[in-house]
């Protein structure tokens, strides 16, 4: 039997009141799916969810794929403004659809946007760096797509990027100048996190992050598999003290350094001391 | 070595070969086996595979194994009408999740000469389908590999394909949890190389991936060093690289590897030494090998565990 408003207020209190937890957003936002009737009460209701939900981690606060979807498709549901993630990873996005989503004031709310494996081309990622609804993002995932450097240019150029803490950009197709790009750009201070993993950077596009005065706060830098010889790398080595203070997590694994050159990185002096997380394996260039 | 025996367990129940004529009792407690016997066309398999999917409880079966599909020129025939009369008898199978295609003993057909065929109308046809699993690479396709509800998939080859790799590599399975690739060797078709498997270590690809097996390959070496420096790796609960020609000098950037708490490391059949398998469980390493071959073996002379 279908449930009134004051019962579907009563059970969202107590919900509320748990400790936030995937199963607890779950039958929250399936609540809110079943709240048909008495809309002016649910409304109500979902700003009083809203003002409980502040102190969630956003990541918890996740789209149900069938809400990604009707984004997409149709209308967003109104419970939409209590999401702060959207994945639409394995989901294929055509120029269309990223457009669309560009031009959503629901995306408004949105901090993380996952759009991994999506079949997305620069198309996608120019039109969010255009979008003015996506002012509350922190972290957009676009990996195994296809961006090349025209996606990361037009980011580059971006409010969009001044807001972004984390940037996943792993298996696309980005070379050095793309890289540059971002290097070279002063709305990039924000990143902590970025992961350009099975690009085509090459040693330019690391000599070109070393050497950049904007990414003093990354935490995290992955180059995994990006063609960097030792000129590169060495970049990275020298630039850890004063342009990557914070760096604590690097990756330059499968790549083309020389076996002389990882054994003299492992010990130089300026990682003597330093909290680093480096990964150097399979860097013999025979293994690629 | 071969496959020499058909699976008796599959889809975590044990497997029961259907008879013509037999009765399905318990249909969901076995995952049935239909297969013809060496030597044997009689019945036609087709008529078996209709005379299964007719039989009383047939809609409630969970798993189904297809052996050889033909008995007396099995390395001539393809696998292709036995896809297209499954997937016509699909509706006759509503309960069906686990599916494998292709449980053939070198004795019936060695690995590399089983003939496939696309299996894509399968996953068409069967879309609460959660587990796949084949064998052979010969005309072997997976359609668009775009499945709502696949959580695992395996793919045992001598010789796997750059297309079917490339293929899986573009595949579209948010719920897939366990893959399972037999890389194999290039005499037996293995045409690729190791970066044909960077989407599957993107870590993105497949968001649920817990359990990777990329093994039986002469290249195991490549495919370990190449996990290991990718994102997939933190995500991992279980590891496989078995069945392959992996020395203890390839272990060297295992030991100094970052690796996931508890992950479990399956290193069965390579030519791995005791002392190297022990430094490795010093290591804190949930380490699995049932057998190894002869660590001096030299590196020019070790061969994946299956290939013919």
């Amino acid at each position: 039997m279908p449930k009134d408003g004051q019962d579907l207020l009563s059970t969202l209190r107590g919900l509320l009141y748990e400790p936030p937890s995937p199963e607890v957003w779950e039958q929250l936002y399936r609540l809110f799916d079943a709240w048909t009737d008495d809309l002016a009460l649910r409304e109500i209701a979902l700003d009083y969810a809203q003002q409980h939900l502040d102190a969630w981690p956003d990541k918890l606060r996740e789209a149900p794929p069938a809400w990604s979807r009707a984004v997409l498709d149709e209308a967003p549901p109104p419970a939409w403004r209590l999401v702060r993630h959207v994945s639409l990873t394995s989901y294929g996005i055509g120029p269309n659809s990223a457009q669309r989503l560009a031009d959503l004031p629901s995306m408004e709310r949105v901090v993380q946007l996952n759009l991994a494996n999506c079949n997305g081309k620069d198309d996608a990622l120019c039109a969010l760096a255009a979008s003015p609804y996506v002012s509350h993002l922190r972290a957009l995932d676009m990996g195994v797509n296809k961006i090349t450097d025209r996606g990361l240019l037009a980011l580059a150029d971006s409010p969009l990027l001044a807001q972004l803490q984390a940037l996943d950009l792993t298996y696309n197709q980005i070379t050095h100048l793309g890289a540059e790009a971002l290097a070279k750009s002063t709305r990039a201070r924000a990143l902590r996190s970025l992961k350009l993993w099975h690009n085509n950077l090459g040693s330019y596009g690391a000599l070109a992050l070393a050497e950049s005065p904007h990414l003093a706060n990354l935490e995290e830098l992955d180059l995994g598999s990006n063609n960097l010889e030792d000129a590169g790398a060495r970049a990275l080595l020298r630039a850890l003290p004063a342009r990557l203070p914070k760096l604590r997590d690097l990756n330059l694994s499968g790549n083309k350094l020389t076996e002389p050159f990882v054994r003299l990185f492992q010990t130089d002096p300026a990682l003597q001391g330093r909290d680093l997380k480096l990964n150097l394996s399979g860097n013999t260039p025979a293994l690629r | 070595m071969a496959i020499s025996t058909h699976l008796t367990t599959f889809a975590g129940l044990d497997v029961s070969t259907f008879e013509a004529d037999q009765a399905l009792e318990q249909p969901d407690a076995s995952a049935w086996a239909l297969r013809c016997d060496y030597d044997h066309n009689e019945p036609a398999f087709l008529d078996l595979l209709r005379a299964f999917a007719n039989t009383q409880g047939a809609d409630k079966v969970r798993a189904l194994v297809i052996g050889a599909w033909d008995g007396e020129e099995l390395f001539d025939v393809d696998s292709s009408s036995t896809v297209a009369a499954l997937a016509e008898l699909a509706p006759k199978l509503p309960s069906l999740k686990a599916l494998f295609v292709g449980d053939i003993t070198y004795e019936e057909a060695e690995i590399s000469w089983i003939q496939q065929s696309d299996l894509g109308p399968l996953l068409k046809a069967f879309p609460l389908l959660e587990e796949l699993g084949a064998r052979g690479n010969n005309g072997l396709a997976l359609g668009d590999l775009n499945h709502p509800n696949l959580k695992k998939l395996v793919v045992q080859t001598g010789g796997m394909s750059s297309s079917l790799l490339r293929a899986i590599g573009a595949a579209h399975l948010p719920q897939l949890e366990h893959l399972e690739l037999w890389l194999g060797r290039e005499e037996y078709g293995f045409d690729g190389d190791v970066s044909l498997l960077a989407p599957i270590l993107s870590g993105k690809l497949f968001p649920k991936l817990s359990t990777l097996a990329l093994c039986n390959s002469e290249r195991q070496a490549q495919v370990l060093t190449a996990i290991l420096g990718a994102p997939i790796l933190p995500h991992l609960k279980a590891l496989d690289i078995s069945k392959g020609t992996l020395g203890d000098d390839d272990l060297a950037p295992l030991l100094e590897a970052s690796l996931p708490p508890g992950l479990r490391l399956d290193l069965t059949d390579n030519y791995l030494s005791p002392s190297t398998l022990e430094a490795l469980r010093a290591r804190g390493l949930d380490v699995f090998s049932r057998r190894q071959r002869d660590p001096n073996t030299d590196p020019e002379d070790r061969y994946t565990q299956t290939g013919e």
